[in-house]
């Protein structure tokens, strides 16, 4: 094969894939890059889809990633509206939904996420999720006729939705399973505040609390909860979260655990066979532990090193990062930094509960591991700082007040 | 004509400020390129850099969700 021009493949049109064919060429590779999305257009970026583009603030051409400018610059040949249905690793092919193979030297996987949706609810009309633009403009497009929106799942997604709907006068409801708002993504502390944030921007939490069923004609009317609390709906948004997209993989031979399981330099395992973004489980050697990170920061890094990986192999450095996340909800910038989890020692070290604002911060075996942040940038920024350099829960806390939080 | 090709090749950062948010990322991938200000804002440190940085001034670029950054050159 000497001679020949060498092929690396980007499966997946989103954030992680177009950092990827940025990182190949930044890289120095100078054989063809060729990126392959399911979606039928350019990529674009999905944060604004559930706040700014809801609002009508802005459309597709603001938040698109790659124009035809960019690409002729880096190189890079398309194929959107072309979902990869199969990885031959032996052979190093990615078949496409039409038959056809494309051999490859090189390939990185970034088939992101798909939406939980129960196919019960799925089935009404009026029942969304949001992640791709066709599904954010649908919900805008309902959400100027509609009176009541019922959210189900307060993670980022819904909690951002419900916030956006009140600035639209529309009557919200969010209804979660879990005892607070975000308590899975940000902890304890921060989640109460949250909940407090919402209350206080005219929304209807509904916390603690199943859902048994949809009920309506062929359009949803109705979302009945197990308590038996029944709640009329023009509009519902499921945000309940989103599962790998790994089900084309299923016979690779690749490693899959919740997500494809990388290394610390983004290798899936079989030769020139790499991964990023939402998809990818790896070993990020900060934390010394294994972590899949569904946020916009971890994508757009993961995607450059996976692309800088696959040129320069073990000689890469690896990909060492701190997860890092942000959402605005009601005009407050929530930012974490870390992953933070269940059983984590939380102390709240800043707190003003008129303005809403807070800082949270989370230790585990005596380490920090994660801050959390409610319109508070200067502090989250020095705790991001400090969790890349690794620092003891000591350390952290050295010069703070812990801060007794009054219920509310 | 060496000398020539050298300055050619120096990168030039430029920031947008008033597209800035304060999401910090380019800190991370540009240390000693960028910083936040008091207000939380980007500012630059330097402003041209030799080749050897241009890696790291383009990914501040791609990590900036407000996409208040550029490279030329």
């Amino acid at each position: 094969m000497s001679g020949t021009r060498r092929r690396a493949v980007v499966v997946g049109a989103s954030l992680a894939g177009s950092r990827a064919v940025r990182g190949l060429r930044d890289a120095g590779f100078d054989g063809s890059v060729t990126l392959v999305g399911a979606e039928p257009h350019a990529p674009y970026d999905r944060p604004p889809l559930s706040k700014e583009f809801l609002a009508g603030e802005v459309g597709f051409d603001d938040i698109m990633l790659l124009d035809a400018a960019l690409l002729r610059d880096l190189d890079v040949e398309v194929r959107y509206g072309s979902p990869a249905t199969a990885l031959h690793a032996g052979e190093r092919t990615v078949e496409l939904g039409d038959g056809s193979r494309m051999p490859y030297d090189t390939v990185v996987l970034a088939t992101g996420l798909k939406p939980l949706l129960p196919g019960a609810w799925g089935a009404f009309q009026g029942v969304h999720t949001i992640r791709s633009v066709e599904d954010a403009t649908a919900v805008r497009d309902e959400l100027r006729t509609a009176a009541r929106l019922v959210v189900i799942g307060a993670g980022f997604i819904g909690c951002e939705v419900a916030a956006q709907a009140r600035q639209l006068a529309i009557d919200v409801t969010v209804v979660d399973q879990l005892a607070a708002p975000l308590l899975r993504a940000l902890g304890p502390a921060a989640a109460t505040a949250a909940a407090a944030l919402h209350r206080d921007g005219g929304i209807r939490l509904l916390m603690d609390r199943p859902v048994l069923e949809f009920q309506g004609g062929s359009r949803v009317e109705r979302v009945v909860l197990a308590d038996g609390t029944a709640l009329d709906a023009d509009i519902v948004v499921v945000g309940i979260g989103a599962a790998p997209d790994t089900r084309w993989l299923a016979g690779s031979g690749l490693r899959l655990d919740d997500g494809i399981v990388c290394d610390s330099r983004c290798a899936a395992g079989p030769p020139g066979v790499y991964a990023a973004g939402d998809i990818a489980r790896w070993h990020n050697p900060l934390f010394g532990e294994s972590m899949r990170v569904e946020h916009w920061t971890n994508a757009s890094e993961m995607g450059t090193a996976a692309g800088r990986c696959a040129v320069l192999g073990d000689a890469a450095r690896e990909f060492a990062s701190v997860p890092y996340a942000w959402s605005d909800q009601h005009g407050l910038r929530i930012e974490v930094a870390g992953l933070p989890q269940p059983g984590d020692d939380v102390r709240v070290i800043e707190a003003d509960p008129a303005r809403h604002r807070l800082v949270a911060v989370h230790g585990r075996a005596g380490r920090l591991a994660a801050v959390v942040g409610f319109d508070s940038r200067r502090t989250v920024m020095r705790y991001r700082q400090m969790l890349l350099t690794g620092t003891s829960m000591k350390d952290a806390l050295t010069g703070t007040d812990p801060v007794a939080l009054t219920p509310r | 004509v060496q000398q020539e090709q050298e300055e050619v090749r120096e990168v030039k950062v430029l920031l947008n400020r008033s597209k800035c948010e304060g999401y910090g990322n380019c800190v991370f991938a540009a240390p000693g390129i960028i910083d936040l200000d008091d207000d939380g804002r980007a500012v630059l440190l330097v402003d041209e850099l030799p080749e050897e940085q241009r890696g790291e001034a383009n990914e501040a670029v791609a990590n900036c969700p407000s996409r208040a950054i550029s490279v030329e050159g």
